[in-house]
C-alpha cells in the first residue's frame, strides 16, 4: 500500500451549530472533489457524526424519506433518497421513530432561487445510519460539548444560550446513575 | 571507452572480477547504443551497464563482502536490535520469536527476531552462507548480519551472516499495544469471508467454477467460514481498525455459527443480511480497542463498548 487511505475524522457538531453554517465549498474546481461545509469559526468540515433522537419520518412524493432529528439544541431535517443514499435509505426505512440513532454524513444547504429573504434550508445528507444505545448518545453529547467549546474562544450567543441544555442532560443522567437503585 | 564506464569497470576489477575482450566490447557497445542511439541520460545508462556487468559476470549481490577470516574478525560490541540505525553489518544476540511462511520462492526463512530492546524482521535467502535453519523459540548469536530498512522499519538480512546457537534464554521486549477510543463512524466492510483450508494459509477465497479459488493454492472444494469487519474508529484521530471473528463475538455475541445460520435460513441475500446485522450492531457505538499496528491499520486484540459514565 503506497498511498494508504487516511480517513477524515467526523466532526461532532450540535444541531444549533449546523444551523449557523452558511456556505459549502469544494476543494478544487473538479466535479468529483469532496465538498465541505464552512463552520461559523471558519474551519472546514468534510464529514459530520451526530447522535440524537429520530423523532419521526415522512415519505415524500418523490420516493425519498425525510427524517426529523432532535438533540438538546434544536431540530433538523435529513433527507434520504433511494438512489443516492441507498445504505441510509435501507436503514431508515426499517427504523420506527422515536429512536436513538447515529448518523454520519454531510450538510446540505439549499437556497430557494425565488426567496425574498436570505433564508437557507439546512439539512443532513447521511451516508450511513443505525440505531444506537442511550450511553452512546450521552458520550456523544459530552464529546460534542468539549469539541464545540474548543472551537470558540469567545462563545457566540447562539452557543451560550443552548449549551446549558446539553450540560443539563449529561448532569441529570450522571446524577440518576450515581443514586443506587 | 567512456571515462565513467572505465571507472566502473575498475571498481569491479579491484574487487577481483576479470573482464575479457568480448566483455569490454559488449559493455562499450551497450553504452554507445544507450547514450547515442537511444539518447539515454548518462546516469541511467551507467546503471544499465552496471546491471549488465552483474548478470554477465554472475555477481549476485552488492552487499559488503565478508572478510575470509571472519571468524577472527567478529564484530564487537554486540548491537541491540532497538539501536540499529545504519545500513551496515552488525552482530546481535537475539531470540527467534516467530517464523512465517516465506512469500518468495528464493526466500529460505522469514521471521521476527527480538531482544530486550525491540523486535525486527529477519530474512534468510536460499543462497545464504549459513545452511542451518532457524528454529522458533531458540536463541542465536548472529555475526555479520546486514541491517536494511523497509518503510523506516529495521530488518536483518542474514545472507552473509555467521550464526551460532546461544545457550542462555533472552528476554524479548513485548510490542506495545495501543489503546484507541472513539465512535465507529463508518463500516468499510463487514461480513463473512471464505478462507483457504490449507494449513497456515487463511487467504480469503473467491467463488469460481467448481469451487473456491485461492491465489496460492488454486481451486479448493472446501472453505473455512470467517467473520471480519473493517471500520473507521473516530476519536482524536480517525483510524482504520480491523476486527476479527473472536473480537466481534466478544463484543456483540454474534459468532461465526450465528452468521452461518443466517445464511442457511435466507437463501437469497443471506450474506447481505449478515453484513446488515453486523453493521447495525456496531455502527455509531463508542468503542475502546487494544490494538497492534498492521500496515497503516490497527488490528484489534480485544475491544469493548464504552458505557456511560465512563469507567475511571
Amino acid at each position: 500500500m503506497s498511498d494508504p487511505y487516511i480517513p477524515q475524522p467526523g466532526r461532532r457538531i450540535s444541531i444549533i451549530e449546523m444551523q449557523q453554517v452558511r456556505e459549502t465549498g469544494k476543494e478544487n474546481g473538479e466535479k468529483t472533489a469532496p465538498t465541505y461545509a464552512i463552520l461559523p469559526n471558519g474551519e472546514r468540515a468534510y464529514r459530520f457524526f451526530w447522535i440524537g433522537v429520530l423523532t419521526g419520518t415522512k415519505k415524500d412524493v418523490h420516493g425519498s424519506i425525510a427524517g426529523f432529528l432532535s438533540d438538546p439544541t434544536g431540530m433538523i431535517r435529513m433527507k434520504v433518497h433511494p438512489q443516492y443514499q441507498q445504505k441510509a435509505y435501507a436503514a431508515l426505512s426499517l427504523i420506527e421513530a422515536p429512536q436513538f440513532i447515529a448518523v454520519s454524513g454531510k450538510l446540505n444547504i439549499y437556497a430557494p432561487p425565488d426567496a425574498k429573504s436570505d433564508e437557507l434550508y439546512i439539512s443532513l445528507k447521511p451516508d450511513d445510519l443505525a440505531i444506537v444505545t442511550k450511553p452512546d448518545r450521552l458520550l456523544w453529547v459530552k464529546e460534542t460539548l468539549q469539541a464545540t467549546d474548543g472551537r470558540y474562544r469567545d462563545a457566540p450567543e447562539w452557543w451560550t444560550s443552548e449549551r446549558g441544555n446539553m450540560i443539563t442532560l449529561v448532569e441529570e443522567e450522571t446524577a440518576r446513575l450515581a443514586v443506587p437503585a | 571507452m567512456n571515462d565513467k564506464v572505465t571507472a566502473l569497470l575498475d571498481t569491479y576489477r579491484n574487487k577481483g572480477t576479470e573482464f575479457t575482450v568480448e566483455d569490454l566490447d559488449y559493455f562499450e557497445t551497450l553504452w554507445n547504443r544507450l547514450t547515442i542511439e537511444f539518447d539515454v541520460l548518462e546516469d541511467s545508462a551507467l546503471r544499465s551497464v552496471e546491471s549488465a556487468i552483474k548478470t554477465r559476470k554472475g555477481i549476485t549481490s552488492s552487499l559488503p563482502s565478508v572478510p575470509d577470516d571472519a571468524d577472527d574478525l567478529a564484530i564487537s560490541p554486540i548491537e541491540k536490535i532497538g539501536n540499529c540505525a545504519k545500513m551496515e553489518p552488525v552482530a546481535v544476540i537475539a531470540k527467534m520469536v516467530k517464523l512465517f511462511p516465506p512469500n518468495h520462492p528464493r526466500m529460505a526463512q522469514v521471521g521476527i527476531i527480538g531482544d530486550a530492546t525491540g523486535t525486527c524482521k529477519i530474512t534468510t535467502w536460499k543462497n545464504a552462507a549459513n545452511p542451518e535453519p532457524f528454529v522458533e523459540g531458540k536463541c542465536y548469536e548472529i555475526q555479520w548480519a546486514n541491517v536494511d530498512f523497509y518503510n523506516d522499519r529495521v530488518q536483518l538480512i542474514t545472507t552473509q551472516a555467521e550464526v551460532k546457537p546461544w545457550k542462555e534464554d533472552i528476554q524479548v521486549k513485548r510490542t506495545d499495544r495501543d489503546t484507541l477510543t472513539g465512535f465507529i463512524t463508518k463500516v468499510l466492510s463487514a461480513g463473512m469471508v471464505n478462507r483457504c483450508p490449507v494449513e497456515k494459509c487463511r487467504k480469503p477465497l473467491t467463488v469460481c467454477a467448481g469451487g473456491y479459488f485461492c491465489t496460492d493454492h488454486g481451486v479448493q472444494q472446501q472453505s473455512i467460514p470467517d467473520l471480519r469487519a473493517r471500520v473507521i474508529l473516530d476519536g482524536e484521530t480517525a483510524r482504520i481498525v480491523y476486527l476479527n471473528a473472536s473480537v466481534i463475538e466478544d463484543l456483540t455475541g454474534f459468532s461465526v455459527s450465528d452468521a452461518e445460520e443466517v445464511v442457511r435460513t435466507q437463501p437469497v441475500g443471506g450474506l447481505f443480511a449478515v453484513e446488515k446485522r453486523l453493521h447495525d450492531l456496531i455502527f455509531g457505538r463508542a468503542l475502546m480497542v487494544h490494538s497492534t499496528p498492521m500496515n497503516e491499520q490497527a488490528f484489534a486484540q480485544d475491544a469493548a463498548f464504552i458505557t456511560f459514565p465512563e469507567a475511571a
